[in-house]
C-alpha cells in the first residue's frame, strides 16, 4: 500500500521537477494569497484592538493552525477535491479495473506540492509567534497544537472525500460543498465563539470543526486548565465514518458516464 | 456603436444561460455574507472605536454579496485570456474594430449578466424582515438612492478600465497567470473586497484616497447605507472617479497601442 503511494509520490515529484520555475512561482503565489488574509486580520486588530477578549496573537494561532491543516489536506487530497474530472472523463472506469485500492489511486492521482508555499508561510508565522509568546513553548501546548493541526487535516480531508462521494450521485461538480471546505477554513481563522451560538453548535455537533480549532485553543491560550481539552481533536476521527460511508455507497452505485 | 451593442448582446445572452451555477453562487454568497456580518459586527460592538455602525455594515455586506460578480477583480472574461495565450488574438487583430473597446464591452456584458442572475434574489431575501439583525435596509434617503445609482455606474467603468490594463499587460507578460493573480489580489484587497475600507486603520484609509481603489465598491455601498452622506463630498468623489477613469482608460489605450506594435503571436 505505502509502497505504491510512494511510487505515485515519486512520479509527481519527477514531473514537478520538469517545471521548476513554474512550481516556484505558483508556490509564491499561494503564499501571497494567504498574506492578504493575514493582512486583513492585522488591519482589523489595528483598528479595533481586540475581539471578545482575544488579542491579535491569539487569533494568529487560530489562523495559522487552520491554514496549515487546510493546506496539508489540499496538498494530498486534491484528487478527491477535483474528483468530478475523474468521473466525467471516464478515468474512474480504468481505476476500477486495476487490482489496487480505489482510494489509494484517487489519492495518488494528484498531489499539489505548490501548497508548500502556504506551509512555508505558516512555519514563518509559527516562529514569529514563538518569539512573541514564549508561553507557547511548553511541551503540552506544543503537543496540543500538533493535535489541532492533525485534526484539521482529518476534518478537511474527510470533507474532500465526502464531496467526491456525493459526486457519484450528482455527476456535476458540487460548488455548494465549498461552503463547508473554503467556508470552514475562513470561519476557523477566528475562535468560533465570536460568531453566533448556532454557528458554534453547528460546527460542534454536525461538523466537529470546533473540536480541532476552538476547544483545544482555549487550553493553549490558558483560558481553561482542563486537560481534557487537549484531546478534543481526537473527536475529528469520528467524522471520517459518515464521509467514508457516503463514498462507499457512491462507489457501489457508480454507473459509467464517460467514454 | 451598433457593432459594440451586438458584441454586448452576444456575450450577455451566452452568459445568462448559466443559471444553476448562479444558484450555487447565491448560496455561497449567503454563507459568506452571514460569516462576514457576524465577524465585523462582533468587532464593532465590542469596541468603542468610532467608525461605521453595525447596521450600516450589514447593509454594506449584503450589497457587496449582491454585486459580488460586478466588483470581483478576478471575475474577468476568460476567453480574452485564452485568445492571448493560444494566439487566437491574431484573428481579432484582422477585424476592423478597436480591440480595446471590444474587450471593454465584452467584459462589461459578462459582468452584467452574472450580476443580473445573482443580485435580485439576494436583494429580495435580505430585505425581508425575517432575517432579524441581519436584515438589509433600504437606501437611507431618495437622494442617497440617486447618488447610489450614479456612483455605481462610475465605479463599474472605473473597475473595467483597471481590468483592461490587466488584459493589456498580459499580452506582453511572460507569465499571464502571475500578472492576473497579482493585479486582481491587490485590487480586491485594497478596494475593500476582504474587509470594507471603513474598517481599515485610519492611516491606510488616508493613503487609499489617493488611489483608484478607494473609488470602486467603497463609494456606492457607503452612500447607500448612509456612511457617506455629505452631498458636497459626494460631488467631489464623483469628480475624482471621472478623473481616475480618464487616466486609466488613457493609460490602457496607450499601453495597448504600444504592445500591439510589437506583438508576437505564439502558437497557431
Amino acid at each position: 500500500m505505502l509502497k505504491i503511494y510512494l511510487t505515485y509520490f515519486k512520479i509527481h515529484i519527477k514531473s514537478l521537477l520538469q517545471y521548476k520555475m513554474s512550481f516556484i512561482l505558483t508556490a509564491i503565489g499561494q503564499a501571497f494569497t494567504s498574506m492578504f488574509s493575514l493582512l486583513a486580520i492585522y488591519f482589523l486588530f489595528e483598528k479595533f484592538g481586540n475581539i471578545k477578549g482575544y488579542t491579535f496573537e491569539d487569533v494568529l494561532i487560530c489562523f495559522v493552525i487552520s491554514y496549515l491543516g487546510f493546506s496539508i489536506s489540499e496538498c494530498f487530497f486534491r484528487g478527491f477535491d477535483s474528483f468530478t474530472s475523474i468521473i466525467s472523463n471516464g478515468e474512474f472506469d480504468r481505476i476500477l479495473v486495476r487490482p489496487v485500492s480505489i482510494m489509494l489511486q484517487v489519492l495518488g492521482s494528484k498531489i499539489e506540492f505548490a501548497k508548500v508555499g502556504r506551509a512555508a508561510l505558516a512555519i514563518i508565522i509559527f516562529i514569529v509567534l514563538f518569539c512573541y509568546c514564549p508561553y507557547l513553548l511548553a511541551i503540552e501546548k506544543i503537543i496540543t497544537m500538533l493535535f489541532m493541526i492533525l485534526g484539521t487535516v482529518v476534518i478537511f480531508s474527510s470533507l474532500h472525500i465526502l464531496k467526491a462521494g456525493l459526486t457519484f450521485f450528482t455527476i456535476q461538480s458540487l460548488e455548494l460543498m465549498n461552503i463547508f471546505t473554503d467556508g470552514g477554513r475562513d470561519l476557523a481563522q477566528y475562535p468560533l465563539n465570536i460568531y453566533k451560538k448556532w454557528v458554534l453548535n453547528f460546527f460542534t455537533y454536525v461538523l466537529p470543526l470546533s473540536m480541532v480549532n476552538y476547544y483545544p485553543l482555549l487550553y493553549v491560550l490558558g483560558k481553561t486548565s482542563n486537560r481534557l481539552y487537549m484531546f478534543a481533536p481526537f473527536v475529528s476521527l469520528l467524522f471520517i465514518l459518515p464521509c467514508y460511508l457516503v463514498w462507499k455507497l457512491g462507489v457501489k452505485k457508480y454507473q459509467s458516464v464517460g467514454s | 456603436m451598433r457593432l459594440y451593442l451586438a458584441y454586448f448582446k452576444m456575450k450577455f445572452l451566452n452568459e445568462i444561460q448559466y443559471k444553476v451555477a448562479a444558484l450555487a453562487g447565491i448560496a455561497t454568497q449567503f454563507a459568506w455574507g452571514f460569516m462576514y456580518i457576524m465577524l465585523f459586527t462582533t468587532f464593532i460592538n465590542n469596541s468603542d472605536t468610532n467608525s461605521i455602525s453595525s447596521i450600516q455594515i450589514v447593509t454594506y455586506i449584503w450589497l457587496q454579496q449582491a454585486f459580488y460578480m460586478l466588483f470581483a477583480f478576478w471575475s474577468v472574461d476568460k476567453d480574452i485570456f485564452d485568445s492571448i495565450t493560444t494566439g487566437n488574438l491574431a484573428y481579432e487583430l484582422t477585424k476592423p474594430v478597436d480591440l480595446y473597446d471590444v474587450w471593454f464591452v465584452k467584459t462589461f456584458a459578462l459582468k452584467i449578466a452574472k450580476t443580473a442572475l445573482r443580485a435580485l434574489p439576494i436583494f429580495l431575501i435580505c430585505m425581508l424582515p425575517l432575517l432579524g439583525e441581519f436584515t438589509m435596509t433600504a437606501p437611507v434617503s431618495i437622494l442617497a438612492a440617486i447618488w447610489f445609482i450614479i456612483t455605481m455606474i462610475f465605479s463599474t467603468i472605473l473597475l473595467l478600465s483597471y481590468i483592461m490594463i490587466i488584459y493589456v499587460i498580459t499580452i506582453t507578460a511572460i507569465s499571464p497567470l502571475g500578472v492576473k493573480i497579482t493585479f486582481s489580489l491587490i485590487g480586491d484587497f485594497f478596494s475593500g473586497g476582504l474587509i470594507p475600507i471603513p474598517l481599515m486603520p485610519d492611516i491606510v484609509q488616508t493613503v487609499l484616497k489617493y488611489t483608484p481603489f478607494y473609488y470602486i465598491q467603497n463609494i456606492p455601498f457607503n452612500i447607500y447605507n448612509g456612511y457617506i452622506s455629505d452631498n458636497l463630498e459626494i460631488i467631489k468623489i464623483i469628480g475624482i472617479q471621472v478623473f481616475w477613469i480618464v487616466i486609466l482608460i488613457a493609460f490602457g489605450k496607450w499601453l495597448m497601442n504600444r504592445s500591439m506594435k510589437k506583438v508576437v503571436i505564439q502558437g497557431g
